[in-house]
């Protein structure tokens, strides 16, 4: 780059170039919900399969197996995450942290609420009405307009669920995990590949 | 108001760059600043002075394992000039 003085407009041109360098890491951010999305998938298939078999109150046992599989990936990633990607950003770190609190919060609550309580609905609804929350400050952090509909598959089939029985519920929680966290995290993929 | 009352210190390409990158990082590292603003070592180094001079970044020396490790990132006074700065180019492309 060479470094003579500038008029406004070329100043303005390496401000754009500069913005879209330092752009999120938004196929990174893709991965974590394809990873996250699969383990949720498996972990909500194989409550369903504690249920059938009698097992529920050893449910604990899948989401804390699926909380260590989840922050093992999530660690090996974010620790590979400098090398690949460069710097980060803060809206890289906003939306991290945003995730990382929502993680903790699903996680207690599915850890600690059929120790207590017989009923998954309350469970699943919470799930998916926090799952809507952290997609549409994703979209907002990473400027991605597409999230706010993956937002409302989250809340509407919260609202939907809260109406079902079980077995019924599960399903269609499986069904949302499909399109609101392995559907965003293709399409945040897709969408570096398009713009690169 | 003209260009001429542009903040000479930013207002140059490569460190208007610099500015900018850092304006949206916690931090960066000389190998990342280096890959983004696609400058040579010695130009790179020329201006990251000339910056931190100012006040505007802080450049700080360390290793990362046993490898040599230069980190900057902007200073609050920085930040606020870079913020007039903007402004001030905001009023230069609508004059």
């Amino acid at each position: 780059m060479s470094t003579d003085r500038i008029n406004a407009d070329e100043a303005l041109r390496v401000i754009d170039e500069m913005l879209v360098h330092t752009r999120r890491k938004t196929a990174v951010a893709g991965e974590f919900f394809i990873a996250w999305g699969i383990i949720i998938f498996l972990a909500t298939g194989l409550m369903w399969l504690l249920h059938e078999l009698g097992l529920y109150r050893f449910i604990w046992v899948n989401w804390l197996s699926a909380m260590l599989l989840g922050s093992a990936y999530s660690a090996w990633k974010g620790r590979h995450l400098k090398q690949q990607t460069g710097p980060v950003s803060y809206s890289d770190k906003a939306v991290r942290g945003t995730w990382i609190a929502l993680c903790i919060a699903f996680f207690l609550v599915n850890l600690v609420v059929p120790l207590a309580h017989k009923s998954v609905q309350p469970l699943i609804v919470f799930d998916a009405v926090m799952g809507g929350c952290g997609l549409l400050i994703t979209g907002i952090l990473l400027d991605v307009k597409r999230f706010v509909g993956f937002a409302l598959v989250w809340w509407l089939g919260g609202v939907a669920m809260a109406f079902m029985n079980f077995p019924g519920v599960l399903a269609l929680f499986m069904a949302i995990i499909v399109l609101g966290a392995l559907w965003p995290g293709w399409y945040l993929i897709h969408l570096v590949h398009r713009e690169s | 108001m003209s260009i001429v009352d542009l903040d000479p210190v930013i207002h140059s390409r490569l460190r208007l760059a610099v500015m900018t990158t850092l304006a949206g990082l916690e931090s960066a590292d000389f190998t990342d600043l280096k890959k983004i603003t696609e400058a040579t070592d010695g130009n790179l180094s020329t201006h990251l002075s000339r910056l931190e001079a100012a006040g505007y970044i802080k450049v700080k020396k360390g290793y990362r394992g046993k490898r040599p490790l230069t980190t900057c990132r902007m200073t609050p006074a920085g930040r606020t000039a870079f913020e007039r700065y903007l402004d001030q180019l905001k009023q230069n492309l609508f004059l």
